[in-house]
């Protein structure tokens, strides 16, 4: 894409003072490249570094045990199932009701000063402080609703968040589908639902699980507001299922924080464990996304042929 | 053999006029989901646009029912997390936590916008696709890590050189050292947005500036910038707001000190972290728990406040290319 | 059904042979009329009317594109629509199918009626409307399936066909009568947008034709098509006419001439609202205008 017109040929025959400029221009264009190694060593170093302290941590026992001495032996069982559970309540929250808003927005609901509105709001709602979730999970789920401080409320803040992600995502995503081949479909006396779930759905749907997907990631990594709502550090509880309401949550990231912060006496080591294992969950959804979205880039360039 | 049976006889073309009268089957059924569309939509609306007012709603509380003087929250120069019911004993004032966020965010803005720009450039318009599309989604995997995970390695890595070459803030811990942490965080934002931004820039444009006798860097610098400057300025806005809202680096490693900060080298806590630091042991009828919603929902409107300001001026470059 | 291939196939070298491309020459367009009309004699009045226009009017919130046409549209017969860009074409014909419904803002007023009903009616179906009227657009847009579920979309939805075999006869038939089903039938599998501009248009052609619509409507079907491609499209119109009554807007004088048994001219003046200027037979329209305007307009004399 860099080669356009004109710069190929013009190193051909460079007058002298034409000289001096492209002496700039390599200065100019070697500090964009050192910035951008700049930016992307941080990557590397956070990833090495949990992975070099970390693995010796990662053994059988530390991730199918629950704790013992306060967490200090055993392992984080209990905390990587009800991570699970967070995470699965947090997509069954959000997925219908975030596919469903962007599909009543963007297929339903008529363009006019309101809409332009609640667009607005909702696009920006994903650029809210995560920790402006919380205080709302907090105030909405526990205040007023006088929920106890359990794992689903947890999961219904995060839940939120991952709303306002997936809500603009699969709109833009809807919205990228052509507006001929909804026509094309309408103009076959198909109903606008019909056409919606067999036409315009489906081929959005790769964008939406895009969305999905890097929704996930970002509850599963998020911290700030679990701590606003409240959670546990790593505990011997019942994991059958109604733990969702039955018990406080554990998550890894708070579990991360919470060793940080006041585990005095906890192994360093262990601490790093828990920091690769968040790491690894986290990546895995981020690294499917940017497969999918990588696909469909494939996909969207042969069809253009 | 005939081409589809069209109508061809009188009784045929009657049942035109006939079947486009008649309603649908399934039409009933299809009416039910897409009530249930609309429901959904609005609720979800309703609940999202229902945060600004509850956050409101339970901040205000500290001034309108528990009668804390509203000068004296926007004023007093400490924030004490206190969690107390005596309006003469509880501390808190935002001027702090608002102080500590400024340093945090200039420091944060001072690293990641060069950065962010320059590697925008350099993706955008000098790199060749495939090392595009590896760095594009390098920044993307940046932007996923848990920030916790930044504070924690930060932690390890920053706060012992900054303490040992510098000596900066609570051994090592102050807004600079979560600025520079914070800096990679937004740089990712900046990248993309700003990446969009180039990107959008007619061909046509490039070409005229080559054909004008334009050397690469006089055409991105005279040219392509300016062309979109106000997708560039958007993303300065973004990865501010981002900045303001970034939570666990801050918690982790800004020192916590609650006082106005003078200098962006002193331990310090911002407003995100006061939340973060305080809503713990903030039991339902103290002050200082409807002192954190506020902090919250004057958090909350600095953040909207500055993506919808991006947003529009992302719309005003959106309309300026649009053909 | 080979017989009337070769006839038509006849009838496009001939129309082809004895006219320039360009639009807009006078001389040419007569000539093809009088080419079009020895080749197939065209029926200039039928007594059975398909569409029946009263003092049909389109506002587009404030701005009203289409003003005042009443005109009668025969079944099974071509009727072209022309004019310049901006006239009100398209927006005339997304009213035959109601598509203009799905457009914000948009208003209708007088009628349009089949039989004596108004389809712009409070009692009548817009989805059941289109499809009974369908639809074929300006470029081409097959669904992003294989080319047989391209055809197999709409019955299935609408719940046309019994059973496979049926939905497989349905398909061939379709495809058959869009001219397509030799170039395709080794390749049903394979994506509908893998085939060229022109085999995607009549794969569309083929879509419509597979929920038995009896009007069929077409903007600018073949503006985004090579030549051959159009000349294609050209003959299927014609053989489609013998079973539907269709209607075609077209920028092309030379393709009104050949395919059209009647012509309406719409023209807009500076307020931007489109008007009916005539409406005759094709050939008469094309030697004979009555109006001035039109007269300047298929002599090329007109913007
Ligand atoms: N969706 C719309 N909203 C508002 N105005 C519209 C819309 N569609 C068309 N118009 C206006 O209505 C008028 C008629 O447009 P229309 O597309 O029907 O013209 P046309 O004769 O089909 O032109 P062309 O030959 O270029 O296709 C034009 O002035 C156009 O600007
Ligand atoms: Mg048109």
């Amino acid at each position: 894409m860099s080669a356009l017109p004109g710069t190929s040929s013009s190193w051909l025959r460079t007058p002298p003072e034409g000289k001096r400029k492209n002496f700039y221009q390599n200065v100019v264009f070697g500090l964009t490249i050192l910035a951008t190694i700049v930016v992307l060593t941080p990557i590397v170093i956070v990833a090495g570094y949990v992975v070099r302290e970390g693995l010796s941590a990662i053994t059988l026992e530390f991730l199918t045990e629950g704790p013992r001495r306060d967490g200090a032996e055993g392992g984080i069982w209990p905390v990587i199932v009800l991570t699970g559970y967070t995470l699965i309540l947090v997509v069954v929250m959000a997925v219908p009701f975030g596919v469903g808003s962007a599909v009543f927005l963007s297929e339903y609901a008529r363009p006019g000063r309101l809409l332009r509105l609640i667009n607005l709001t909702i696009i920006n709602l994903a650029g809210v402080p995560s920790i402006v979730y919380g205080l709302f999970g907090a105030a909405f789920f526990l205040d007023i609703l006088g929920g106890e401080k359990s794992l689903w409320v947890v999961s219904a803040t995060l839940a939120l968040q991952a709303l306002a992600i997936i809500i603009t995502s699969a709109r833009e995503s809807l919205l990228s589908v052509t507006r001929g081949i909804r026509e094309g479909s309408l103009a076959l006396g198909v109903s606008k639902l019909r056409t919606t779930f067999f036409i315009t759905l489906p081929q959005a749907l790769p964008g939406i699980i895009t969305g999905v997907l890097l929704a996930i990631s970002r509850a599963a990594g998020e911290t700030a507001p679990v701590i606003v709502v409240g959670a546990i550090l790593a505990k011997n509880v019942s994991l059958n299922p109604s733990a969702v309401i039955n018990e406080r949550a554990q998550v890894l990231s708070f579990e991360l924080y919470g060793r940080i912060t006041e585990g005095i006496g906890y192994p360093e080591e262990r601490k790093w464990g828990i920091a690769l294992v968040l790491l690894t969950v986290v990546l895995i959804f981020n690294l499917s996304a940017l497969f999918l979205r990588w696909r469909i880039s494939q996909l969207g360039s042969v069809r253009r042929n | 053999m005939a081409a589809a049976q069209p109508a061809t006889d009188e009784v045929a073309r009657r049942s035109l006029s006939e079947s486009v009268r008649r309603r649908r089957s399934g039409a009933a059924w299809e009416g039910v989901v897409e009530a249930t569309i609309y429901a959904t939509g609005l609720f979800t609306i309703v609940l999202l646009v229902g945060i600004l007012f509850l956050l409101g709603q339970q901040g205000l509380r500290l001034f309108f029912e528990m009668d804390y003087p509203i000068g004296k929250f926007f004023t007093f120069g400490n924030a004490i997390t206190d969690n107390t019911t005596d309006i003469e004993k509880f501390r808190f004032g935002i001027l702090a936590p608002l102080i500590a966020t400024m340093w945090v965010t200039l420091v944060t803005l001072i690293i990641a916008v060069p950065l962010g720009l320059a590697t925008a450039v350099y993706i955008s318009e000098l790199a060749p696709p495939r090392v595009r599309l590896l760095i594009k989604s390098a920044a993307e995997l940046l932007a996923g890590v848990p920030t916790v995970l930044f504070g924690f390695v930060g932690l390890f890595l920053l706060v012992p050189f900054v303490r040992d070459q510098f000596g900066w803030g609570a051994g090592g811990m102050s807004g600079m050292t979560a600025g520079i942490v914070v800096a990679f965080i937004a740089v990712p934002l900046i990248i993309s947005i700003a990446d969009d931004a180039l990107q959008a820039v007619p061909l046509d444009f490039k070409e005229n500036a080559y054909a004008l006798g334009c050397n690469k860097l006089q055409a991105i610098w005279f040219v392509i910038i300016p062309a979109a400057i106000s997708g560039i300025t958007a993303a300065v806005m973004l990865g501010m707001a981002r900045a303001i809202g970034e939570t666990m680096t801050v918690l982790i490693l800004a020192g916590g000190n609650s006082s106005i900060p003078e200098a962006p080298t002193e331990s310090m806590r911002t407003m995100t972290a006061t939340i973060a630091s305080g809503f713990g042991n903030a039991s339902a009828y103290s002050l200082l728990r409807p002192a954190l919603f506020m902090t919250g929902a004057v958090l909350f409107l600095i953040t909207l406040f500055t993506t919808v300001l991006a947003d529009l001026v992302l719309d005003k470059q959106r309309k300026k290319f649009a053909r | 059904m080979t017989n009337e291939t070769t006839t038509t196939t006849e009838t496009g070298a001939e129309t082809n042979l004895s006219t320039g491309r360009m639009a807009g020459g006078g001389v040419d367009v007569k000539a093809t009329v009088a080419a079009a009309a020895a080749a197939s004699p065209k029926k200039t009045s039928t007594d059975q009317v398909a569409l029946s226009l009263n003092n049909v009017g389109v506002w587009y919130g404030q701005h009203e594109a289409v003003q005042g046409v009443s005109f009668d549209i025969y079944q099974r017969a071509t009727t072209a629509l022309i004019g310049p860009s901006g006239c009100g074409k398209s927006t005339l014909l997304r009213c035959f199918n109601r598509m203009n419904d799905l457009i914000p803002g948009t208003r209708v007023t007088g009628t349009i009626s089949v039989e004596g009903v108004d389809i712009m009616g409070k009692d009548v179906d817009a989805v059941q409307l289109r499809r009974h009227v369908g639809m074929v657009f300006q470029k081409p847009n097959p669904f992003p399936m294989s080319i047989k579920e391209n055809i197999a979309f709409g019955p299935k939805r609408l719940g046309l066909a019994k059973s496979k075999s049926q939905m497989d006869d349905l398909i061939e038939e379709s495809l058959r009568d869009a001219a397509l089903w030799d170039e395709v039938k080794d390749k049903l599998d394979e994506p509908g947008t893998s085939l060229s501009g022109g085999q995607q248009q009549r794969l569309c052609i083929a879509r419509v034709l597979a929920v038995k619509p009896d009007i069929i409507l077409m903007d600018e079907p073949c503006s985004a098509l090579d030549p051959i491609a159009t000349l294609k499209i050209e003959d299927l119109m014609r053989t489609l006419a013998k079973d539907y009554t269709i209607v075609v807007v077209t920028h092309n004088m030379q393709q009104a001439a050949r395919v059209s048994d009647w012509t309406a001219f719409l023209l807009a003046g500076e307020e931007r609202t489109g008007r009916l200027i005539e409406y005759s037979p094709t050939e008469q329209l094309f030697t004979t205008p009555r109006d001035k305007r039109t007269e300047d307009y298929i002599t090329g004399r007109f913007g």
